[in-house]
Parts: C-alpha cells; structure tokens; sequence
C-alpha cells in the first residue's frame, strides 16, 4: 500500500499541465537553467518514501537511475505534516486557525534544520528548491492539506 | 575590489551599524560599494539599513549566482534573505562552513571598490571559515564599545586575529559616548568606561575614530566619514607577537629541539 508521502508526491507528479504552466512562468534563461535536472528527495518514517525525479520540457518525472543527482532533499515525515498543516491553513484569518495545530513553512522547516539539501551549490539551489515548494508544488497540494488537516483534527478528537 | 571585514568576537558591540554606516560613508565619497551580511546565525545588517524585513534573494539562473539588491546605492546580500522571518537558524557546522564559503563565491556582485563584510561574533569554525576563504582580504575593522565588560572580548579578538595572520586595519570605538538630540553628552551603560587606547597602543593598532550613540544622524555620519578617510590611509598589517615573546618561542623551540636530538 502507498504511503501517504507517496500519495501526494503522485497527485503532484501526475499533473502535467501544472508543471508546464509553472515551466512558462519562468523566463526563457530560467527555464533553460532548470530543464534537465535531477534530484532525489527522501522523506524517512513509516508514511515516508524516495523519489528521484527530473524536470523535463514537458514536466517532470520519476526516474530509478541515481547518476547525475544535483541535489538530494532530505526531511522526516513529521516535517512534511507540518508543512501540510500550515498548508491547510495559509490565508486564514488568525482567529480561524486551529490553535492545536500550528503548521510549519518549508522556509522555516529548511532554517531550522528540519529540511536539509545537499548539492554543489547549496545556498543556490536551496534557493531555487525552496522558492519552487512555496510558490508551485506546495500550492497544488492545498486542497488535499484542507482534507489531510480535517482528518488530523478527527483524530485528535477521538484521542 | 578591496575586502575588508567589520569584525568584534562580542556580539552587540554595533558591527552591523557600523558596516552600514560605512558603506554609506564610501558612498559618499562616489565608491562603489557592497555590503555582505556574513552572520549565518543571526543577520542583523538589513535593520541597520533600514529594512524591516531582507527581500528574498534574485537568482541569476544562466551563472547560478545570487544577485546583491540595491539600497541607497549599495550592493547587499544577507543571509536573511534566504531565511523566513526571524526562525532560529538550527544548521549542523559543516552546513554552516559550507554556506560561509558559498556566501564568498556564489555571488554576483557588480564591479565594486569595496566589499565590507559585517563578520559574526563567534570564534567558532564556520566563522574560522570566512577568514581562511578570503586569501584576498584587505584588512579588518575592529568594532568594540569602551566598556568594562567588553574588555576581555577585545584582547580575545586581536588574539584571534593573530593567530589566524589577518591584516588590521584599525579599531572603531562604537557607542564612545551618548549624545541627546539636545547635544547634552553622558555615559547611560552600568559597565564604566575604559580607556581601549591604552589596549591599542599595547597590540599596536590604530584607533580609527569615535563613533556617538545618537539620534543626529549627521554627527555619526560626520564621524564616518573621517574613519573613511582614515581607512583610506592607513595601511593595513599583520599582528606579530612581541619580542619577548617570541624570545621566549625561539628558546622552547631549541630546548625541545636539543632534547628530541638527545634522544
């Protein structure tokens, strides 16, 4: 059965047409920098999973083969929650947010050391890798981090 | 481009202030100037530019370089940029060396005559780290606030900076004094003044100026600007022990050198 990392990692790489409206938002030398590369991201824990994938002209797509990595993006499941949780909740008014559950932003979760990226350029790419989570592959996951939280809340009640 | 770094091992002796302030003082003379915030932990130098927030970093993505923001004609780039707002910075060290040495190499700047680079106060690795990835340093600033308490951080930093052979350009005395908007002048800290001259003169450093805590901008700036000048002038060296003591390096060495031989 997948996990519910790999559930939202799927949702995201499946939609194509997101990732080529994200790819024509970028200026011709920002897409010609971007396209071609590969990167892996581990998210450990019981509902964790690995997944190598690479921008290509037409979106993005896993890939088994390990060469050729640039950067490798490394947090636990407990991080990737945190972010769903602020996900759910971005743009509420403070008085509608669930004080039980607070949520963390991946720029505070890579600053705090929860997300760590690895590559050449580390400062560059976490850069790019952060902006891109914000802005796009996040966002799109906002919806089912509506739901995600909802459940979460369910949960707790029941504890 | 000329390097030089604003540095003090004593956290809130105002090594930001007085890297802004400087950077506007070269301005003024018509240099083109950057401003590097190298303090990964805690970067503070977009307050003392006046900034509530860093803006976000802009990626040249053809040379994969960090581009500078421009404020009041200087080039910037902060570490603060790519942080959110405010979190505690809980990087390991090797993460921490690494970002210092990226700080000095991914970055686009402009033709410039001066970089200065506002340092953290830490002795610690990553911050050993700045110094051994700027072969090319021009020299350093020391900023210290003529207080008892700060004493012991002042004779802690020119021993660092001994160790690690860095050429000195000379001391700021930062918050020398208190200075009302009425023109009145006291001392308000709980820890009596002291004489850093007496310290310099010992180690052998210049002191490049005195710079008042007030509200009249134009009399900091006044005084800026003479430390410009100053820094200007003065040519930068490396600290050297004195010759008593390296008397006394020269006779251990033959001593443990006689011994091993006699083994």
């Amino acid at each position: 059965m997948a996990t519910i990392t790999e559930m939202l990692f799927n949702f995201i790489l499946a939609d194509k047409d997101m990732h080529m409206a994200t790819l024509m938002e970028l200026s011709p030398e920002k897409r010609q920098a971007v396209v071609g590369r590969k990167g892996k991201i581990i998210v450990t824990g019981t509902q964790g999973g690995v997944f190598i994938v690479r921008l290509t002209p037409v979106g993005i797509f896993r890939e088994e083969d390990e060469t050729d990595l640039r950067n490798e993006v490394l947090m636990d499941y407990d991080t990737l929650r945190e972010i769903i949780i602020w996900l759910a909740q971005l743009g509420l008014p403070e008085s509608m947010k669930d004080p039980m559950f607070q949520g963390m932003d991946p720029r505070s979760a890579y600053t705090n050391g929860y997300i760590r990226i690895s590559g050449d350029k580390v400062l560059y790419d976490a850069e790019e890798i952060i902006a891109a989570l914000e802005k796009h592959a996040f966002m799109k996951m906002k919806p089912i981090a509506r739901y995600a939280l909802e459940a979460m809340r369910k949960v707790a009640k029941n504890e | 481009m000329k390097k030089l770094v604003i540095s003090s091992l004593k956290g809130g002796t105002g090594k930001s202030t007085i890297t802004a302030n400087l950077g506007r003082a070269f301005y003024r003379q018509q240099y083109k100037v950057g401003l590097l915030d190298c303090d990964c932990i805690a970067p503070t130098l977009h307050k003392a530019l006046g900034l509530a927030q860093a803006p976000r970093w802009e990626v040249d993505a053809a040379e994969q370089l960090i581009v500078p923001y421009h404020i009041d004609g200087l080039y910037v780039v902060t570490m603060a940029s790519h942080y959110g707002e405010n979190p505690a910075v809980l990087w390991d060290e090797p993460t921490l060396i690494r970002a210092m040495r990226e700080l000095n190499t991914l970055v686009k700047w402009p033709p410039l005559d001066y970089l200065f680079l506002d340092s953290p106060p830490s002795s610690s690795k990553f911050m050993q780290e700045l110094y051994d990835c700027l072969p090319d340093l021009y020299g350093i600033v020391l900023v210290f606030q003529p207080s008892d308490i700060a004493v012991a951080d002042l004779v802690r930093t020119i021993d660092f900076i001994r160790i690690k052979k860095a050429p000195v350009i000379g001391l700021v005395s930062n918050m020398a004094i208190c200075i009302s908007p009425k023109g009145e002048r006291f001392w308000p800290y709980l820890s009596p003044k002291v004489d850093i001259g007496s310290i310099c003169e010992e180690h052998g450093i210049p002191i490049l100026g005195e710079v008042p805590l007030t509200p009249l901008q134009a009399k900091v700036d006044a005084e800026l600007d003479k430390i410009a000048d100053r820094i200007e002038n003065t040519k930068p060296k490396v600290l050297t022990d004195d010759l008593a003591t390296r008397l006394c390096k020269a006779i251990a060495r033959q001593a443990v050198e006689k011994v091993i031989r006699g083994l």
